[in-house]
């Protein structure tokens, strides 16, 4: 039971478990809990964590306040809404990339899970991870932190599978995969300069244009694709349309990733030499993003 | 106590059980159901618990081997005091216009 009851504090955020664990599991190992209350600890776990994420928002917000002189009320729907197209992307892709893999016979259906998986999980994480981690920070910040190395290394043997499938594949799969070659490497950067433009935007007091734009970009292109989709499926439009229609989009996409990175590596090195010039030094992650002096306004 | 949520109607119980003294979360449960016949869930007692110490309207002590008890604070006492004024003035009114129906 006891285990039992650890498992449950564990559910909790560290800072509270820090505070209120011990006594807590004192409590609970004398008030013997039943199932309800197991649930009502799983529900106040779930509330503190929300509490927790909540201050650490405005933590956030308070810090991005002083730093610009002024509050971007938006900027967690603005997150969201950044999410949420990037998924809808995410998942078109997922769906044209797997539609090209079933048109290609000499490809094995382990073979195309595998890459598939890899595929779809690496780009997934590196959205995630870049808006999650880099979005509170300037985009200046964001492309002197990272490390094109690491995503590049990373994305290597991704390319080597992919160069040797696509080699057996006809040009619309090629595509398809070159679209998805360049998503997957490119992603942290094409993210990186959605929060430079959504930094932007809040500056320029215009919250309220670009989510609208994503959040309408996003559902168009969900109902354009699930439309064809569905007459796929009753029969008004063959296999080979739909093929060549997604092959069409995975290469537009790719040659807009393609234009947006290049120009992102052109900008990452402006202000490597920048630095360079202006400290003698390398730029790297020594340099803190933010002062803390934000924070210690904003507490008093 | 508005901005308590869920967590609102257990924070006055709580309250009014530390009124009576100073308590541990067990002792504060028990105190709870004697008196208003609800019983907190764990979940909710310390939910409760932890946002009225974050408020300052209550106060942890020293703890006695692994439990820790709790003590109503002056700012604590007064919110309650404000609250239940509250609560009475509502009360006196249902119950007037019930009278008067």
């Amino acid at each position: 039971m006891k285990r039992l009851h650890r498992a449950l504090i564990r559910l909790y955020p560290t800072e509270w478990r820090v505070r209120y664990g011990d006594e807590f599991a004192a409590y609970l190992e004398s008030a013997q809990p039943g199932l309800l209350d197991m649930l009502d600890v799983v529900r106040g776990a779930y509330d503190e964590r929300q509490r927790t994420a909540r201050r650490e928002r405005t933590y956030a917000m308070n810090e991005r306040t002083l730093d610009s002189g002024r509050q971007p009320p938006v900027l967690d729907r603005w997150r969201w809404a950044a999410g949420a197209a990037m998924l809808v992307y995410a998942l078109i892709n997922t769906l044209l990339f797997a539609a090209a893999f079933f048109n290609t016979p000499r490809l094995g259906e382990e073979q195309f899970e595998f890459i598939l998986m890899f595929s779809s999980l690496f780009m997934l994480a590196a959205i995630a991870g870049t808006l999650r981690l880099r979005l509170q920070h300037q985009p200046e910040q964001v492309l002197r932190g990272f490390r094109l190395w690491r995503i590049s290394l990373l994305g290597l043997p991704l390319i080597i599978a992919l160069g040797w499938i696509a080699s057996s594949l006809p040009p619309l799969a090629n595509m398809s995969i070159l679209a998805n070659m360049t998503t997957v490497l490119f992603a942290p950067y094409i993210a990186s300069i959605a929060a430079w433009l959504l930094r932007l935007t809040v500056r320029n007091n215009r919250e309220r244009f670009l989510p609208f734009l994503i959040a309408f970009g996003s559902v168009t292109v969900a109902t354009f694709w699930i439309v064809i989709a569905s007459s796929f499926v009753i029969g008004m439009i063959d296999r080979n349309f739909v093929i060549q229609l997604g092959g069409l989009w995975s290469g537009a996409i790719a040659m807009l990733l393609t234009v947006g990175t290049l120009w992102a590596y052109v900008f990452a090195a402006w202000l490597f030499v920048g630095e360079r010039l202006n400290t003698g030094g390398a730029p790297g992650d020594k340099q803190q993003p933010h002062s803390s002096s934000g924070a210690v306004q904003a507490s008093q | 106590m508005d901005d308590f949520g869920r967590f609102a109607d257990p924070a006055l119980l709580i309250l009014v059980s530390l009124a009576g003294g100073d308590k541990h979360g067990y002792a504060i449960m028990e105190d709870v159901e004697a008196f208003s016949g609800v019983r907190l869930g764990p979940g909710t007692l310390y939910g409760a618990l932890a946002r009225l110490e974050e408020r300052g309207w209550i106060e942890a002590l020293a703890s006695e081997e692994r439990r820790r008890p709790y003590r109503l604070t002056t700012t604590g006492s007064a919110a309650l005091h404000t609250q239940l004024m509250s609560w009475r003035g509502i009360s006196a009114e249902g119950l007037r216009r019930l009278g008067a129906s």
